[in-house]
């Protein structure tokens, strides 16, 4: 089913949450923050060593747009009801929403556009998408990652950096998640906070006091609020008086309620497709083939 | 203690996003712990096993040593991430596999014959020439957001050994699984 439009729909821009928590930020001259870029991994090395320089190869990603729309799953998960998840998920997004750029806003704003029945990441290329923050409740499918308690995906376009589309996965099914500020086992705020940086382009920082600073304290809940250096990096990759396209929290190619590409999408609502759909598509083959078969199984996918 | 199906060991229960893999908890648990150079990456659009559509990459990886006791040839390694027809995709945490590159991998194997990389970038030890002229494990590379890796954790004990120091380390630690 394809939803064409959010009237009526749950609507609370982020920062209407934290209204009072505005921070005043003067720029540093020692900034360790870092941006994702367009960086092809199977090229060149993109990740720097914890502490390293930034990556620099490659466009930065960013939004161009200057309201982007998140969704979040509607059943949430057993250990965390929709509505403390929602409280939960609004806060960590206003975290960087709230963030004040020489006593201006960022020229950004995250939009909760409510409760969304599709609980798998995707982009679809040929139809509506949906930014969506969910729950893994009964198993986590990434057999290779058990130790893995969250996972973010960002799509973008390798041509100018432009984030497509933005997806985060929460182990809920093998984690004990917290909301509280006291007895914290893994703070769902610290986890959905250090991802919304992610969400909004930035790679993890040389500040080992940052919430994106790519390590974490036991049972701290430090994570859930911004350090200077993450607000320089918002503040950098959207400044206010930013040139961007009018505030519109459609998803690319329209938003869309449940997973999979659906009906193509409606012309009133989101952008055109710019990249050319592969078509391919596998659900996984018959164990035991050759190495030689599969070699070209997989060229011939490549090339479909 | 947060339980893991396939008992890859869980330090302490408070953490976020990814957690340090204990060394040998990482040694025992893969399916095929080699030294191999990637000589060939596709990437293309896939329906992952949960379901989801997403952009991964298959890494042919050219086995120069081996720590696990199988037969020689190329293995498929396949990573999530990529880009595809000027569409990019990137997950954090993932091991990134590119070209060239020369690491040691702890595999997981896949129902398609295929490997994927045990515990994401934890599982994968880019190999590179030192000052000293040895070649030495070098740390991951993007492993997320982790907690502060204990002592024993793959990610502090690895960097820094020689190639041979560190297959010597793997086939210990697998014998005394076996034991």
């Amino acid at each position: 089913m394809r939803t064409d439009a959010l009237a009526g729909r749950h609507a609370t821009l982020a920062t209407g949450v934290l209204g009072g928590l505005v921070l005043s930020l003067t720029p540093s001259t020692a900034d360790a923050f870092c941006r994702t870029t367009t960086c092809d991994p199977q090229t060149q090395d993109c990740d720097p060593p914890l502490g390293a320089e930034c990556n620099t190869t490659g466009l930065p990603l960013f939004w161009p747009g200057l309201c982007v729309g998140y969704s979040l799953q509607k059943d949430a998960s057993p250990q965390v009801a929709f509505d403390e998840f929602r409280r939960v998920a609004d806060s960590s997004f206003s975290a960087w929403t709230s963030v004040l750029c020489n006593d201006q806003p960022p020229s950004i704003q995250l939009e909760d556009l409510g409760p969304i029945a599709c609980d798998q990441p995707e982009y679809n290329q040929r139809a509506g998408n949906a930014n969506i923050v969910m729950f893994r409740n009964t198993s986590w499918p990434y057999a290779n990652a058990t130790h893995t308690l969250a996972l973010t995906t960002v799509t973008f376009n390798t041509q100018t950096g432009e984030i497509y589309d933005v997806d985060m996965e929460i182990n809920s099914a093998q984690v004990r998640l917290s909301t509280s500020d006291s007895d914290v086992k893994y703070d769902l705020q610290s986890i959905i906070t250090h991802e919304a940086g992610h969400f909004l382009g930035m790679a993890h920082s040389g500040d080992v006091s940052a919430t994106m600073y790519a390590r974490y304290q036991q049972g701290s809940i430090a994570l859930r609020t911004l350090e200077a250096d993450d607000q320089a990096g918002i503040c950098a990759v959207y400044p206010p008086g930013r040139q961007a396209s009018a505030c519109d929290t459609t998803p690319r190619h329209g938003y869309q309620d449940t997973c999979g590409e659906g009906p193509p999408p409606s012309t009133d609502g989101g952008c055109t497709t710019s990249g050319a759909p592969t078509g391919s598509r596998s659900g996984g083959a018959a164990a035991l083939l050759s190495l030689v078969a599969l070699s070209w199984r997989i060229r011939r996918r490549a090339r479909r | 203690m947060v339980g893991s199906p396939d008992g890859l060991t869980v330090p302490g229960a408070h953490a976020s996003v990814s957690i340090p893999l204990a060394f040998h908890a990482l040694a025992r648990s893969a399916d095929r712990v080699l030294i191999g150079t990637v000589v060939e990456s596709i990437s293309l659009w896939e329906d992952d096993t949960g379901g989801s559509r997403r952009i991964v990459t298959y890494h042919r990886v050219r086995v120069d040593r081996q720590a696990t006791d199988e037969a020689p040839g190329d293995v498929w390694v396949r990573c999530m991430g990529g880009i595809v027809d000027g569409i990019g995709q990137r997950v954090e945490g993932e091991a990134a596999l590119r070209t060239g590159l020369r690491a040691m991998l702890f595999l997981t194997s896949r129902s398609d014959g295929t490997f994927s990389v045990l515990g994401l970038a934890q599982g994968m030890y880019p190999i590179k020439r030192f000052d000293d002229g040895v070649e030495r494990l070098a740390a991951p590379r993007s492993p997320g957001i982790v907690l502060q890796p204990q002592p024993d954790a793959a990610m502090s004990v690895l960097p820094g050994k020689t190639v041979d120091d560190a297959i010597l380390m793997v086939r210990e630690a697998r014998r005394s699984r076996a034991n």
